[in-house]
C-alpha cells in the first residue's frame, strides 16, 4: 500500500499508461482504415531502434516506419490516392480485442498483445499495361476477405508522451469471405517486394502444422525494459 | 507537497474511464436482451442528450427513452415475447479509444462493433446478417454517476451472412417497425462503393481535452 504522494502518483501514472497505450492501438486501427498514415507515423517514437515486422517484410528505425506507411502505403491526401485500391474502393479494417497490456514498474515502457479480427476489401483489375485505369474503376472486381491476426507491441514514453516503439503483426488467416479458413492460401508475400527479410517465416494455417506456442508470448509483469529479454526480436535471436 | 485533491481527481478520472467502458458493455447487453427500460436508463436525463442512429436522430432524454422503450419495446411489455421470437441482435465492442476530460466531468470515446442479427423474414424464413458498426460516444458525470450523453452510430456493413458486403453494400437488414425519429439524418449513410473512398472521420479520433467543448465529435 502506497504511503506517500510519489508512490501513489506512480501507481496512477501506470494505470493511465494502460489507457494511453489502448488509445494508441485504437488510433492505429482508425487511422489505418481511414488511410491517414501521415498521422499514424507521428504516433511512433523517433528512434533508431523502432522495429516494425509486417507479414511481408521488416522495417527498422523511424525511417523504416516512414518508408512502410508513407511510401509503401501512402496517405489519403496523396496525389496518387485516387489510384490506390486500398483507398479507392478499399476498406481495410482491423479491430483490436482480447488485450493484455503490461506497463513496466518504472512506468517508462509497456508491452502488449491484441487479437485482431478484421476484413479487407479491395478492387482488382485486369491490368493490360500494368496501370490501373481510373475511368474504368467501376468495372473493377471487388474482393472481400476476412483477415485475422495478432499484434505484439512494445510502447515507450518519449518526452512525456506514449509512443509506438516495436510492433509485429502475426497473420492468422486471410481468405475470401466465401472460403473456409481451413482452405487458407499461403500469404502472398512474394507480391509485395517491400521491406527487409523477416527474421522468421510467418506461420499460416495448414492441416499438418501446429499452432505456435509463443508467437507472440503474452506479456507478463516486469520491472524495467531489457532489450535482451523484452525486445521484439528476442524470440528470433534465441531460436 | 502532497496534493490530495489532484491525486483524487486523477484516480476519479481513471475510475471514470472504467465506468464509461462499462456503460458501453451494458448498452450491448441490454440491447441484445431487449431490456430497453434499463437501456434508456444508461442515458443522462438531459434535454441535450442525443442518439443518432442509422435512420435518424432522437433528441433529449425523452426522445431517446421513447425510441428504446416504445419504438423498440421492453421484453417485459405484454406481447413482446411473441415479437422477440427468433430475433437475436448481438453487438460486441472493441478497438476502444477513450479520453476522460482533465476536469473529470465528461469523456469522449470511439469503438468498433462486430455483431450479427437474426430474425424471421416476412416469408417465415430465418435470416442471419453480419452487422458491423462504429460508435462515437460522449459521456457525462451526473449526480446518478456516469451516463451516456451523446451517441452516434456509423455503419460499416450489414449483409446476409452468406453474402459479401460488396454485393449489395447499401446497409440492409432488420428494422424495428414504426420508427419515428425526432430528426432525419443530416447526411446520407456512407456505404462501400467500388469507386468511393472510406470516410476519413467516421468517427474522428477522440483527442485529450481538459474541459468539454462541443466539437461535433458525435
Amino acid at each position: 500500500m502506497e504511503t506517500n504522494h510519489d508512490d501513489l502518483k506512480r501507481r496512477l501514472d501506470r494505470l493511465q499508461a494502460v489507457q494511453d497505450c489502448r488509445n494508441l492501438m485504437g488510433a492505429y486501427s482508425l487511422l489505418h482504415t481511414a488511410y491517414r498514415n501521415k498521422e499514424f507515423v507521428e504516433l511512433w517514437a523517433n528512434r533508431d531502434d523502432d522495429v516494425l515486422l509486417m507479414p511481408w517484410g521488416a522495417y527498422y528505425g523511424i525511417d523504416g516506419v516512414r518508408e512502410c506507411y508513407l511510401e509503401h502505403h501512402g496517405d489519403r491526401e496523396d496525389m496518387a490516392a485516387e489510384d490506390n485500391p486500398q483507398l479507392h474502393g478499399g476498406m481495410f479494417m482491423h479491430c483490436m480485442d482480447t488485450e493484455i497490456i503490461e506497463v513496466a514498474e518504472d512506468g517508462q515502457t509497456a508491452r502488449a498483445f491484441w487479437f485482431d479480427p478484421g476484413h479487407e476489401t479491395y478492387v482488382e483489375f485486369k491490368e493490360d499495361d500494368g496501370k490501373l485505369a481510373r475511368d474504368d474503376w467501376d468495372q473493377g472486381i471487388p474482393h472481400t476477405d476476412w483477415c485475422w491476426g495478432k499484434y505484439a507491441v512494445n510502447f515507450i514514453m518519449e518526452d512525456g508522451v506514449w509512443k509506438f516503439w516495436q510492433m509485429q503483426l502475426f497473420p492468422l488467416t486471410r481468405q475470401s469471405f466465401y472460403t473456409c479458413w481451413t482452405h487458407n492460401k499461403p500469404y502472398p508475400g512474394h507480391k509485395f517486394a517491400m521491406g527487409g527479410p523477416l527474421p522468421e517465416q510467418i506461420w499460416e494455417y495448414a492441416d499438418d502444422l501446429i499452432y505456435p506456442a509463443d508467437r507472440p508470448d503474452p506479456p507478463i509483469p516486469y520491472k524495467t525494459f531489457d532489450m535482451k529479454i523484452h525486445g521484439i526480436l528476442v524470440p528470433y535471436e534465441n531460436s | 507537497m502532497f496534493d490530495l485533491d489532484k491525486l483524487s481527481l486523477y484516480a476519479d478520472r481513471l475510475s471514470g474511464a472504467r465506468e464509461c467502458r462499462h456503460l458501453v458493455s451494458r448498452y450491448a447487453y441490454y440491447f441484445s436482451s431487449m431490456r430497453t427500460l434499463e437501456l434508456a436508463g444508461l442515458w443522462a436525463r438531459r434535454d441535450d442528450s442525443v442518439f443518432i442512429t442509422l435512420w435518424g436522430e432522437y433528441d433529449g432524454y425523452e426522445g431517446i427513452r421513447r425510441h428504446f422503450t416504445e419504438e423498440m419495446g421492453d421484453r417485459s411489455t405484454p406481447g413482446m415475447d411473441e415479437f422477440m421470437k427468433g430475433k437475436v441482435f448481438i453487438r460486441e465492442f472493441n478497438t476502444e479509444m477513450l479520453q476522460v476530460a482533465g476536469d473529470g466531468k465528461t469523456a469522449r470515446g470511439s469503438w468498433i462493433s462486430m455483431g450479427h442479427n437474426a430474425f424471421i423474414r416476412p416469408d417465415g424464413i430465418p435470416q442471419a446478417d453480419w452487422v458491423w458498426n462504429k460508435y462515437a460516444i460522449e459521456f457525462i458525470n451526473t449526480d446518478e454517476g456516469w451516463k451516456i450523453w451523446k451517441m452516434h452510430i456509423f455503419p460499416v456493413f450489414s449483409t446476409p451472412f452468406e453474402q459479401a458486403w460488396t454485393v449489395d453494400s447499401a446497409y440492409q437488414g432488420f428494422r424495428f417497425p414504426n420508427l419515428r425519429p425526432d430528426k432525419p439524418l443530416a447526411e446520407p449513410l456512407w456505404h462501400w462503393t467500388v469507386d468511393g473512398a472510406y470516410p476519413s472521420d467516421e468517427p474522428d479520433l477522440p483527442r485529450p481535452y481538459h474541459t468539454y467543448e462541443d466539437i461535433r465529435f458525435v
